[in-house]
């Protein structure tokens, strides 16, 4: 049985915001996330590690993705 | 951990930036709401080209102060006006050093609710940071 898939969200004291999923795999970590960023504002960095593939088939050269 | 974005706070909702100035201090009495916007008035008395849907009046900010305002854009978001004078004082100050936005953005990640989705932990930290933690089904 996997470990238990978390959302952290960490709203710095001068109102930074980073929103990280924990224990995903696949496509529903980006869905997770994707309902607070569409509430809280825009992206404006966004990383994918190597795990998010594990469930999918992306390319490499998706691996890091920069938006905003 | 599969994924993280850095997110930049947006004013969407103009119930919860009014929850959040009245946390900052400011009385929701004293928080003026049109639906067209208004005008900004200046520490003269001069009305200023600025307008704005969400206004605190100088007289609850300080003698000196300016109007501050929130204007909402055509993208639906507001957009924050405070003068020179008062990004260096009282609210204006903490408007621009982001603890509006903090304050904010706790409390929209805390109404924010998604099926499947539940609140685990809240920690507000020494260092002002928060971190809130939301298990997913």
């Amino acid at each position: 049985m996997g470990k238990d898939k978390e959302i952290e969200i960490i709203i710095e004291k001068d109102g930074s915001v980073t929103i990280e999923g924990i224990n995903f795999e696949g496509k529903g970590c980006h869905e997770a996330i994707d309902h607070y960023l569409k509430k809280l504002g825009v992206a404006k960095s966004q990383k994918r590690k190597a795990d998010f593939y594990q469930g999918g088939k992306q390319s490499i050269s998706d691996l890091d993705k920069i938006g905003g | 951990m599969s994924e993280y974005v850095v997110c930049e706070t947006e004013f969407k909702d103009q119930k919860i930036l009014i929850e959040a100035l009245a946390e900052m201090g400011i009385k929701a009495e004293n928080i003026e709401v049109y639906d067209n916007p208004q005008s900004l008035v200046g520490y003269h008395g001069d009305a200023r080209t600025q307008k704005a849907h969400v206004i605190i009046r100088r007289k609850h900010i300080g003698s000196a102060s300016n109007d501050i305002g929130f204007e909402r854009t055509e993208a639906g978001t507001y957009k924050a006006w405070v003068s020179d004078y008062d990004k260096n004082t009282g609210v204006g100050r903490k408007i621009m050093q982001g603890e509006l936005k903090h304050c904010y953005s706790k409390r929209v990640v805390l109404n924010s609710k998604i099926r499947g989705h539940r609140l685990k932990s809240v920690v507000d930290e020494k260092d002002g940071r928060c971190r809130i933690r939301i298990g997913v089904n």
